[in-house]
C-alpha cells in the first residue's frame, strides 16, 4: 500500500515542489547530459524499486564490488538524507512509502515545501550526507550548492 | 604507463587470461559427493532400507554377536551370507547419495543462472538511451582485443536503474555464453571507468569463476539440509538424532560455514586477479582508482567476497598469485581423505572380501589429491618459488585431519570388512596418526620437489606434470593403503613384529607391487637428465650396494638353510639394495646443492641404484645357485618397495640433514665417494642386526624353529607307554582322552566332530591322489576302537579362537607307520588354491615338517595357508601331531586363524604348549 503525502502538508510556507523536480534541476545544472538517465532513475524510484545492490541469492554471480559514481544515481539518496535532517523524522516519513517486504523509500512525486530557514539548513545537511555517501568534501560542497540553489529558486518561484 | 589513444579511445592491450582455478571444481564436486555419500548412508540406516534387523537376527542365529565383540572374522562365510543384502543396499544408498547431491547442486546452479537471466529478461531492459550504444561498441572492442570469439565471447547486458543492478557482475549458465551485466550508469561515467569494470568482468569470464562460485555456494547451503532430510524418520525422537547423528550434524554445519568462508576468501583473491587483468588490459595504472573509492575500512570480514578498497588500490600487477597455499592444500587433503572413507565404504560393502578395497580407495583419494595439488602448486612455484612452509603444513594437516574426520552421516572406519566392527577407532588412530604425519610430510616434500623441478625447467611441463601427478599418486596411495592395513593388523594382533612384517610384505600386494616401477617411470618424465654428479654418486652406491647384498647372501649360505632363514637372508639383501638407494637419493640431492628441485633427481637415482643393486645380486645368486625366481620381483619390486618405505619413513630425518648441509654450489670430490662408504656401513650394520628393529628380523620368518625350541618348555614329557599287546576297547580309548579338557584354557567347550570330507581346501591332483590313498589305506585297517573328540577354546583374545581335535584309533594289527603321511607331505608340500578367480585371490599352502623327538614313532607338521582378506594378510594353520604306540595311534590336530602375516610370539607359544600338552595328556593315560 502506498501513502502519498498531500500537497501543502509538508512545509509551512512557500510553494510546494516535487522531489523529482528538485532532482531534475540539480542534475540539469551539474550534469546536464544525465537528464535522460535521471528519468529512468526517477521512474525506478517512483515504482518503489530503488537499487538493491548486486548480491544474489543464487550465488551465480561474480560482481565487481564497485558502484558507478554518477549524479543521477546519487541525487535521490542525497536528497532523501538531506530532507530527513531538515524536515525531521516524522515529516520525512510522510514523504516515504513502503511495502511490507521493502525498505522505506522516498517517492519522487512527493511534494515538499521548505521554509527559508530550512532551505539554509539544507546546504550544510547536504554536505554532510554527500560525504556520508562517499563523496569528497569538494564534490559534496558542489552538490550542496546545486541543491541549495535549486531550493532557493523554488522559494523564489 | 598509458596505452596510446586511437580514435579518441585508449587502446586496449591483450592480457593473459587469469589462471582458472580448476582445482576448486574437483574439490567442490568431490566434497558434494562425500556429503551425499554420508547422507545416503544415514538415509539407508534411518529408513532401514537394508533390513538390518533381519541381518542381525541372521548373525545371532550363526553365533555371531551383533555387539561387535565376537570374532566374526573366523566365520567369514556366515557373516557374508547374513550381511550381503544389507551391505549391498547400504553401498547402493551411499553411491546414490554421492551422485544425487552433486546432481542437486548442479540443478540449483542451472536454476540460479536461469533466475539471473529471468531477472534481466529483455522485457525489463527497456528505454535504454542512445548513449549506451557507445558502451556496446566499446565492449566489442574489448572482446576483440582479448581474442574472445564465439562461445567465449560474453554477452553484454546494460542494466537500467529499474533492474536494481548497482554493480557490474558476471553470470552464466553452463554451456552457454556468459553474461556481463553492467549498470547503464557507466554510460555517463568516465570512459576509463567502463573500460576498467568491463575488463574486470571479462577477467572473471576468462577465469570461468562463475560456475565454481555458484557450485560452492550451493554446496554450502546443501550440506546440512541433505543430512537433515536423511534423518526425517527420526524426527519424532530428537534425542536419538542427537545421540547417533549429533556429531555428524555439527560437522556438516561446520563444513557449511567453512565452505562459505573458503568461497569468500577465494573470491576475494579472484577479485584481485580480475583487477590485475583490468590493469593489464587498460594499461593504465590508475584505472582502478577511477572506479574503486577509498574507504576507511581497512580489513574485510571472513564472509566478504570483495577485498578491501585499500588492497585493490595498492594492487601490484606483478605480485605472485597466492592461491595454492595452506588453506587450499589443507582443503584438498580433507576432501581427498574423506573421499577415501566414502570410496572404501562402497567397495568394502559391495565386495566385502575383495582385497583391493583399501588399495582402490587409496588410489582414488591419492589421485584426487594429486590432481588438485600438483597443478595448483606448479602455478604457485612458477610465480613464487619460496613460501613452501604453508603448503607443506597444509598438506600434512589436511591429509591427517581428513583421515581422522568421519564424513557427516557416514559410519565407517579404516578397518576392512567385518573386522571394522571389532577394532576400536581410537586405537587405530593412535597408531595411524604418527605414521600419517610422517607419510604426509614425505608426500608433500616429494610433491614440492616435483613442482619446483617443473617450475625450474618449464620446457616439458605437460609430460612432466603428468609424471609428477603419477608419482605423487603412487606414493600417497601406497602410504595410505599400507598404513591403514598395518595399523589394522597391529591393533588386532599387537606387537611390533606384525607392524614391521606387514609394512615389508605389503609390497607383494597386487597393487603396491607396481609402486616402485610406476614411480620410476613417473620420475623419468619429470627428470630428464639428473646430471653428472648424480651419475657418479649413483654408480658408486649401486656398486657398493650390489657387492654388499651379494656378499651378505653368499657368506651366510649354508647347505642346511631353512626356508625361514632363506627368506630372512633374501629380505636382508633387498634391504641392503634399498639402503643403497636411500643413501644415493640423499647424496644426489646434497651434491647438487640441496635445493628442492633436486629432490626428484635424488629419488630417481635412488630407485635406479636400488634396482641396479637388486639386479646385480639377483644375477650373482642365479649364476651361482641356479633356481627359478622372478626377475621383476627381485630387481625392482622388492628393493624398490623397501626403498619407498625407507624414503617415506626417514623423510623428516633426511630433509633435516639436507637442510643442514646444503649450499648454493654443487659439491665435488669426497662427498660423492662418501656415499659408497655410508652404504657399506649401513649394510654392515644391517647384517650385524643393528637395524633389525626397523627393517627385518629373523624372528619374523622363524616361527617353526622357535616353536621347536618352545616344545622343550612345554609340560613334562611322560615316558612312552609300554607298547600294548592287545587293542583298546572303546571305553578304554575314551578314557584315554579324559584328561585333554584339563590342559585346555578355561572356557574350552566340546563341539561336534567335523566329517572327514568337510574340508574346503582344494588341492592339486597329485596331492589329492596322495590324500585319497592315505585315507583309503587307513580305513582299510581293521580296528577295535576309534574315538575322536573336538573342542573349541579361547585363543588370541577370541572366545573361540582355536579348535583342537584329539583322537585314538586302536588297530587289531600293528599300523604300518607313517609312509602315507610322508607321501602326503611330499605331494602337498606347496600349492596354491585360487579362492576367487575374478579377484585373483588365492591362498598359498605350505607344509612344514617339524621335529618330533619326544616319542620313537611320531610325526609333526604344520600346514599353513597364507593369503589376503580384503587387503589384509591372513594366515591360518593346522598343527598336526601324531604318534604310534603299539596298536594305538594318537592324533592331535589344532587349527587357528590369524589376521596378519605373523602372530605375536605369545600366541605361538600358547599353540605350541597346547599341542604338546594334549599329546602328553593322552599318552599318560595309555
Amino acid at each position: 500500500m502506498t501513502e502519498t503525502p498531500h500537497p501543502g502538508e509538508v512545509g509551512s510556507s512557500g510553494k510546494p515542489v516535487t522531489i523529482a523536480d528538485l532532482a531534475r534541476r540539480i542534475v540539469a545544472e551539474v550534469e546536464p547530459e544525465q537528464v535522460d538517465y535521471l528519468a529512468l532513475v526517477t521512474a525506478s524510484w517512483e515504482r518503489g524499486a530503488p537499487p538493491r545492490g548486486s548480491r544474489s541469492w543464487t550465488g551465480g554471480t561474480v560482481g565487481s564490488g564497485v558502484q558507478p559514481w554518477v549524479l543521477a544515481d546519487l541525487v535521490y539518496p542525497l536528497l532523501a538524507g538531506t530532507l530527513a535532517q531538515v524536515l525531521g523524522a516524522s515529516a520525512f516519513a510522510r514523504l516515504q512509502r513502503r511495502r511490507w517486504w521493502r525498505k522505506r523509500a522516498v517517492v519522487p512525486s512527493a511534494q515538499i515545501t521548505l521554509t527559508p530557514e530550512q532551505v539554509e539548513r539544507a546546504r550544510a545537511a547536504c554536505i554532510a550526507h554527500g560525504m556520508t555517501l562517499g563523496l569528497s568534501e569538494s564534490e559534496a560542497t558542489m552538490l550542496a550548492d546545486a541543491v541549495h540553489g535549486a531550493l532557493r529558486r523554488t522559494d523564489d518561484g | 604507463m598509458t596505452a596510446p589513444v586511437a580514435d579518441g579511445e585508449p587502446r586496449l592491450v591483450r592480457a593473459a587470461a587469469p589462471a582458472r582455478p580448476g582445482w576448486v571444481h574437483v574439490l567442490v564436486w568431490g566434497a558434494l559427493a562425500v556429503l551425499g555419500a554420508g547422507a545416503g548412508q544415514a538415509l539407508s540406516t534411518t529408513f532401514d532400507l537394508g533390513d538390518i534387523a533381519g541381518a542381525q537376527a541372521c548373525l545371532v542365529r550363526n553365533g555371531i554377536s551383533v555387539d561387535g565383540t565376537d570374532p566374526v572374522a573366523l566365520d567369514q562365510a556366515a557373516y557374508r551370507q547374513c550381511m550381503e543384502d544389507n551391505l549391498r543396499v547400504q553401498a547402493t544408498a551411499v553411491l546414490a547419495g554421492a551422485v544425487a547431491l552433486p546432481a542437486a547442486a548442479w540443478l540449483l546452479v542451472l536454476l540460479g543462472g536461469l533466475a539471473e537471466r529471468w531477472r534481466l529478461r529483455p522485457g525489463r531492459i527497456t528505454g535504454i538511451p542512445a548513449a549506451s550504444q557507445r558502451l556496446t561498441e566499446r565492449f566489442a572492442v574489448l572482446c576483440d582485443s582479448q581474442g574472445l570469439t564465439r562461445r567465449d565471447r560474453p554477452h553484454l547486458v546494460l542494466a537500467p536503474p529499474g533492474t536494481g543492478v548497482t554493480q557490474a557482475f558476471t553470470t552464466g549458465l553452463p554451456g552457454t555464453r556468459p553474461w556481463v551485466v553492467i549498470p547503464l550508469a557507466y554510460a555517463y561515467a568516465e570512459p576509463i571507468a567502463f573500460d576498467a569494470v568491463a575488463a574486470h568482468e571479462v577477467g572473471h569470464v576468462r577465469a570461468r569463476d562463475v560456475l565454481w562460485a555458484s557450485a560452492v555456494w550451493w554446496a554450502g547451503w546443501l550440506a546440512v539440509p541433505a543430512l537433515l532430510l536423511a534423518l526425517v524418520p527420526l524426527a519424532a525422537a530428537p534425542e536419538v538424532v542427537w545421540e547417533f547423528y549429533g556429531l555428524s550434524l555439527l560437522v556438516s554445519l561446520v563444513v557449511a560455514v567453512v565452505m562459505f568462508v573458503l568461497r569468500a576468501g577465494l573470491l576475494r583473491r579472484r577479485e584481485l586477479a580480475a583487477d590485475r587483468h583490468a590493469l593489464e588490459v587498460t594499461a593504465d595504472p590508475n584505472a582502478l582508482a577511477r572506479v574503486v573509492k577509498p574507504a576507511k575500512k581497512r580489513r574485510t570480514g571472513v564472509f566478504a567476497i570483495h577485498p578491501a578498497a585499500a588492497d585493490r588500490l595498492a594492487l601490484d600487477v606483478d605480485a605472485p598469485d597466492r592461491e595454492g597455499g595452506f588453506v587450499s592444500t589443507a582443503t584438498a587433503g580433507v576432501v581427498a581423505m574423506t573421499t577415501y572413507h566414502a570410496t572404501y565404504l562402497v567397495l568394502g560393502s559391495l565386495l566385502p572380501f575383495n582385497g583391493t578395497a583399501i588399495s582402490s580407495a587409496s588410489v582414488v583419494a591419492a589421485l584426487l589429491w594429486a590432481s588438485v595439488v600438483v597443478p595448483s602448486w606448479t602455478r604457485q612455484a612458477a610465480s613464487d618459488p619460496s613460501g613452501w612452509t604453508g603448503r607443506l603444513a597444509g598438506a600434512v594437516v589436511g591429509l591427517v585431519v581428513g583421515y581422522c574426520l568421519q564424513p557427516p552421516g557416514l559410519s565407517t572406519i579404516t578397518a576392512p570388512g567385518p573386522e571394522r566392527d571389532l577394532l576400536p577407532l581410537p586405537s587405530l588412530l593412535l597408531v595411524l596418526v604418527p605414521g600419517l604425519v610422517v607419510a604426509a610430510f614425505a608426500v608433500a616434500l616429494l610433491t614440492a620437489g616435483l613442482v619446483a623441478r617443473l617450475a625450474a625447467h618449464p620446457g616439458h611441463r605437460r609430460p612432466g606434470g603428468l609424471g609428477a601427478a603419477l608419482a605423487v599418486t603412487a606414493v600417497l596411495a601406497a602410504a595410505v593403503g599400507t598404513l591403514t592395513g598395518t595399523a589394522t593388523v597391529h591393533v588386532a594382533t599387537g606387537g611390533t613384529a606384525s607392524f614391521r612384517s606387514f609394512l615389508v610384505t605389503n609390497g607383494y600386494d597386487q597393487v603396491w607391487r607396481h609402486t616402485a616401477a610406476l614411480l620410476l617411470v613417473a620420475l623419468a618424465l619429470v627428470v630428464r637428465r639428473p646430471g653428472r654428479p648424480a651419475a657418479v654418486v649413483s654408480g658408486v652406491t649401486a656398486v657398493v650396494g650390489a657387492v654388499a647384498a651379494a656378499l651378505s647372501w653368499q657368506l651366510r649360505l649354508d647347505d642346511q638353510l631353512s626356508d625361514a632363514r632363506s627368506a630372512f637372508l633374501a629380505y636382508q639383501t633387498w634391504w641392503i639394495c634399498a639402503l643403497a638407494g636411500l643413501v644415493a637419493a640423499v647424496a644426489v640431492v646434497i651434491v647438487n646443492g640441496g635445493a628442492l628441485p633436486e629432490l626428484p633427481s635424488g629419488v630417481l637415482c635412488g630407485l635406479l641404484v636400488a634396482a641396479s643393486a637388486g639386479g646385480a645380486q639377483y644375477l650373482i645368486r642365479r649364476v651361482r645357485h641356479g633356481g627359478d625366481s622372478n626377475v621383476f620381483q627381485e630387481t625392482l619390486q622388492a628393493p624398490g618397495w623397501l626403498l619407498v618405505l625407507a624414503l617415506v619413513g626417514t623423510a623428516p630425518l633426511t630433509a633435516s640433514l639436507v637442510v643442514m648441509v646444503r649450499r648454493r654450489e654443487p659439491r665435488h670430490g669426497a662427498v660423492r665417494w662418501a656415499a659408497g662408504g655410508v652404504t657399506a656401513l649401513l649394510a654392515l650394520l644391517l647384517v650385524a642386526g643393528g637395524l633389525s628393529g626397523v627393517t627385518t628380523a629373523e624372528s619374523d620368518f622363524a616361527q617353526p624353529d622357535t616353536r621347536s625350541q618352545l616344545a622343550e618348555q612345554a609340560s613334562p614329557r611322560p615316558d612312552p607307554p609300554v607298547e600294548a599287546e592287545k587293542p583298546l576297547d572303546q571305553a578304554a580309548a575314551t578314557a584315554a582322552l579324559a584328561d585333554v579338557p584339563g590342559v585346555l584354557p578355561p572356557g574350552a567347550k566340546s563341539v561336534p566332530n567335523i566329517p572327514d570330507d568337510s574340508s574346503s581346501v582344494q588341492t592339486p591332483a597329485t596331492c589329492d591322489a596322495a590324500l585319497d590313498r592315505s585315507i583309503a589305506n587307513e580305513k582299510a585297517l581293521p580296528r577295535a576302537a576309534e574315538v575322536e573328540q573336538r573342542f573349541t577354546f579361547p585363543l588370541g583374545g577370541r572366545p573361540d579362537g582355536g579348535s583342537i581335535s584329539v583322537s585314538i584309533t586302536s588297530y587289531s594289527t600293528p599300523p604300518p607307520g607313517f609312509s602315507d603321511i610322508d607321501a602326503e607331505n611330499q605331494a602337498c608340500a606347496d600349492f596354491r588354491q585360487l579362492v576367487s578367480p575374478e579377484e585373483n585371490r588365492y591362498y598359498d599352502f605350505h607344509i612344514t615338517l617339524r621335529p618330533a623327538l619326544d616319542f620313537p614313532l611320531a610325526r609333526r607338521r604344520s600346514i599353513t595357508g597364507r593369503g589376503q582378506l580384503k587387503g589384509v594378510a591372513t594366515l591360518f594353520a593346522f598343527e598336526h601331531y601324531t604318534a604310534i604306540f603299539g596298536l594305538n595311534r594318537v592324533d592331535v590336530a589344532l587349527d587357528w586363524f590369524h589376521l596378519g602375516t605373523s602372530p605375536p610370539q605369545a600366541f605361538l607359544d600358547e599353540v605350541e604348549r597346547l599341542v604338546t600338552n594334549a599329546m602328553n595328556a593322552i599318552v599318560a593315560k595309555l
